[in-house]
């Protein structure tokens, strides 16, 4: 193992689970703590969120379906998106959000692309999904819904998030702005099958509300036996080691190879995170706010209150032995989420700008040397800067982590 | 017995071995891509990660699965990039499949299909699209014992199907379990020249040394003629692209440019009149970065290469003759992909054919493959199988529960390997499995 090992991109060569370092990151655990601080306040404010957009969304399902009543739902869900992005850079370590072993809640919450003929009909197919086949599912229940996605790579994603989005939005073929399902199909007399539509909104709401409440739980200060209580007591090197890889994977594998270089290759309109809603940019944009919270140490919640101090923060340890490397990771931060604000200023951006946002789908389009990918272009070069960074860090701390090891989702 | 050499650390090679020994192992860009190439690699992991849909879907570009499949993404059977397993009891195969045929050969010398079912079993449907069924499996345990007296137990599986959607099988139909193969290292063992290959060869142990190795010799969409097989438990496929679309087609439903055509038998009728994804449901550009992934998946380096009990291991494997079929190292002629090109690479197969007798045989042939030939599989990064996949079922049917029961399944070419390791106390047979756990 102590070979001259000459390589691109490979930054350390011990082994992670024992990393021999000679720091010992001593001043880690309140690290550790803080972190664990802001992510609970996180998932708090998500947790709140989803349980708004269930009350929201319960005209829909309990018989006063009106325009108004599901364009409040709408608002609800883009608001409830807000916090749960702004966790998802705790997605990639086998926490509790994505441990097989707890449930693999992220699939329940997050799963894309959709099944969503699965769901309830398509253009082309009047007469598709669980709604529309009372034959085959008689009720629409937790257990016929959790089935379907109780075994990933075997059945089809029906619930979570973009599930509840194609409930309130429907597919989108409007290439100027999302999809546009008329309230009548919560109206029984009107739309097909609204009765059981209104059930399917009811449980999957339900649902997103107790994975939610799961993962809330684990995070949960001061409760023995949780995830956090063992997360804060592991090894310095270790729970650090957790924090970056989770970082490094959500900045490079997710955000810029899946998310971002994925459609910008495939130029797919719909191959987008939110492609209903076309929250995607939104969704991004509070990705990167996430990395900045994890870094930086500190969480503006939904309503305005501050949590976390910026002196127990991944920054601090980061400054302590590299403060040029430190500040290249705030600059490099602030830089990606400049980059992502600014696509609604785009002049290729057209007269449709969603909730001050250039919707993602029109961007992508056309070619290399037009502004709205070339700006796309600048968001993956910030990002794989970052990543780089991030490995940095890595190294700046001992712990063996290379770039190559974010390059997976 | 050539002495340790340093570049064995480096199994693909300068620019194509990773360092990560994590659950990541297997799913690592190869450190030598350019900056392209890795954005590349990131859009293929993507379609590789992700899973595929029912059309039609707003997602144009990932819908179209079925109407019949095995899995709804690449991922669900190669986890991590990694290898399949058996099914827990009472469970339908997922990352395991099972291969159909009756007696004779299609047009171009392969497998012919079975006339209801095709080539391959697929449990499930898209609505409104019965699957073709299920399976069960049942397993017998048979003791034995080592030299030393130390006793051991060998598991195998029986195959019977619970319920067949489409009617019977016709009667003389022939099975073969398959579990998934770990996908990194592949693009490596693609640009290892024919001629290197063919070395290895001989078909009719012209050397009696008891080993014959024979190359698999297979039909090729692309060059539309018979070429040699490379990949797969027979090496019955000849290129990653034709092993991908085949896979894409026959696991998951995809029609592409190479397979037109949707995977539905004459009866079955839903299957045919359902909706598709396109034609074909998958680009050329959506292939072509798959198989690019598949490429260039970086191969794990070696640990503890110069423990001695690790050396120890490697004497012993070579003198049992493990080498004379995982042939431990080649190097890679020429491709446009720098990372693959004039590698020195230790994958530890020959990728030829042996007979390995009576108990592994699937009584399938495929191409020139008889029913008790197999390929040798590649052995390098398989100490990390447990990090990965977290289990560590071996064979094409995932029967070998260990390193250990995997070696004392071989039969035929392999017996007189298979008798050294038996015949070892158990200090060496220790050693012996170290080493391999340090590929």
């Amino acid at each position: 193992m102590n070979k001259p090992f000459v390589l691109p991109l490979v930054l350390s060569l011990s082994s992670f689970a024992c990393a021999p370092t000679a720091d010992t990151l001593a001043d880690a655990p309140p690290v550790l703590e803080n972190y664990a601080t802001v992510l609970y306040a996180e998932y708090d404010d998500t947790l709140m969120g989803a349980t708004a957009l269930r009350t929201h969304a319960t005209p829909l399902f309990a018989g006063t379906a009106t325009q108004a009543a599901l364009d409040d739902a709408r608002a609800a869900w883009r608001a409830s998106r807000v916090p749960y992005q702004q966790t998802e850079y705790a997605r990639f370590y086998v926490g509790p959000i994505d441990d097989p072993d707890m449930g693999n809640v992220e699939s329940l919450l997050n799963s894309w692309p959709l099944d969503e003929n699965t769901i309830d009909y398509v253009m082309g197919s009047d007469g598709s999904g669980i709604i529309n086949d009372p034959t085959t599912y008689p009720t629409i229940d937790a257990s016929v819904i959790r089935d379907e996605n109780a075994t990933p790579g075997e059945k089809n994603i029906t619930a979570g998030y973009h599930a509840i989005e194609f409930l309130l939005w429907g597919q989108d073929f409007n290439p100027d702005g999302p999809g546009n399902r008329s309230y009548t199909d919560y109206v029984v007399g009107m739309g097909a099958n609204a009765d059981r539509r209104r059930t399917y909104l009811d449980v999957s709401t339900q649902l997103l509300v107790d994975d939610l409440a799961q993962v809330h739980a684990e995070w949960t200060p001061a409760t023995p036996g949780n995830y956090r209580a063992s997360f804060v007591a592991v090894a310095p090197h270790i729970g650090i080691g957790r924090i970056l890889l989770g970082m490094g994977k959500l900045t490079e594998g997710e955000l810029a190879g899946q998310r971002i270089h994925t459609p910008f290759t495939t130029k797919d309109q719909e191959d987008e995170h939110s492609c209903f809603s076309d929250n995607t940019v939104a969704d991004y944009t509070h990705d990167v706010q996430g990395l900045i919270n994890a870094y930086f140490g500190t969480y503006t919640r939904t309503d305005g209150t501050v949590v976390g101090d910026p002196t127990r923060s991944l920054s601090s340890l980061v400054h302590a032995r590299d403060p040029v490397l430190d500040m290249r990771v705030r600059m490099q931060l602030q830089q990606a989420l400049t980059d992502i604000e600014a696509w609604p200023t785009v002049s290729s951006c057209p007269s449709v700008v969603l909730q001050g946002m250039c919707p993602f789908d029109q961007l992508i389009a056309g070619t290399n040397a037009d502004p709205g990918r070339m700006a796309v272009q600048r968001v993956l070069n910030d990002l794989h800067a970052i990543a780089t960074s991030l490995a940095q860090v890595a190294t700046a701390l001992g712990l063996d982590l290379q770039s190559s090891d974010f390059q997976s989702m | 017995m050539p002495a340790y050499d340093p570049s064995e650390e480096m199994a693909g090679g300068t620019l194509g071995t990773t360092r990560t020994t994590s659950q990541d192992a297997y799913t690592q860009p190869m450190p030598g891509l350019t900056f392209e190439q890795n954005g590349d690699f990131a859009v293929g992991n993507s379609f590789d990660a992700d899973d595929w849909v029912v059309a039609p879907a707003s997602t144009a570009s990932r819908d179209g699965l079925g109407p019949l499949y095995n899995a709804t993404s690449c991922s669900s059977c190669h986890s991590r990039d990694g290898r399949g397993q058996p099914p827990a009891p009472g469970d339908e195969m997922l990352s395991m499949l099972v291969r159909l045929s009756v007696p004779g050969m299609d047009e171009h010398g392969g497998p012919l299909n079975e006339p209801s079912y095709g080539g391959q079993f697929q449990p499930h449907g898209i609505p409104g699209v019965d699957g073709e069924g299920a399976t069960h499996l049942e397993w017998v345990e048979t003791p034995g014992t080592y030299a030393d007296g130390t006793a051991y137990s060998l598991r195998h599986a029986s195959l019977s199907f619970t319920s067949l959607a489409y009617g019977p099988m016709q009667a003389d139909t022939m099975f073969s379990m398959r579990v998934a193969s770990s996908q990194y290292g592949l693009g490596l063992l693609e640009v290892v020249s024919e001629a290197d290959i063919l070395a290895n060869a001989d078909p009719d142990d012209a050397d009696h040394d008891g080993i014959s190795g024979r190359a698999n010799q297979v039909w090729n969409q692309t060059t539309g003629s018979v070429t040699l097989g490379r990949f797969g438990w027979k090496a019955n496929q000849p290129s990653l692209r034709q092993q991908t679309a085949g896979a894409m087609l026959g696991d998951i439903g995809m029609s592409s440019s190479v397979n037109p055509d949707q995977n539905c038998t004459t009866v079955q009728t839903e299957c045919r009149a359902a909706p598709t994804g396109g034609a074909p449901e998958l680009t050329d550009m959506i292939l072509d970065l798959l198989v690019f992934y598949g490429q260039t998946l970086a191969v794990p380096a070696r640990r503890d290469v110069s423990d001695p009990t690790v050396l120890r291991g490697r004497t012993l494997f070579r003198d049992a003759g493990c080498a004379d079929c995982h042939v431990p190292s080649f190097t890679t002629g020429t491709s446009d992909t720098a990372a693959l090109a004039h590698q020195h690479i230790w994958p530890y197969t020959d990728l030829l054919l042996h007979d390995m007798g009576d108990d592994l045989a699937d009584h399938r042939p495929d191409y020139a493959a008889s029913g008790s030939e197999w390929r040798t599989p590649p052995l390098w990064g398989i100490g990390l199988l447990r990090t990965v996949n977290r289990h560590e079922y071996l064979l094409h049917d995932g029967r070998a529960r260990g390193l250990e029961e995997a070696i004392l399944w071989h039969g035929g070419e392999g017996e007189a390997a298979r008798d050294a390791f038996r015949a070892m106390s158990a200090a060496d047979r220790g050693a012996l499995v170290r080493f391999l756990r340090s590929l």
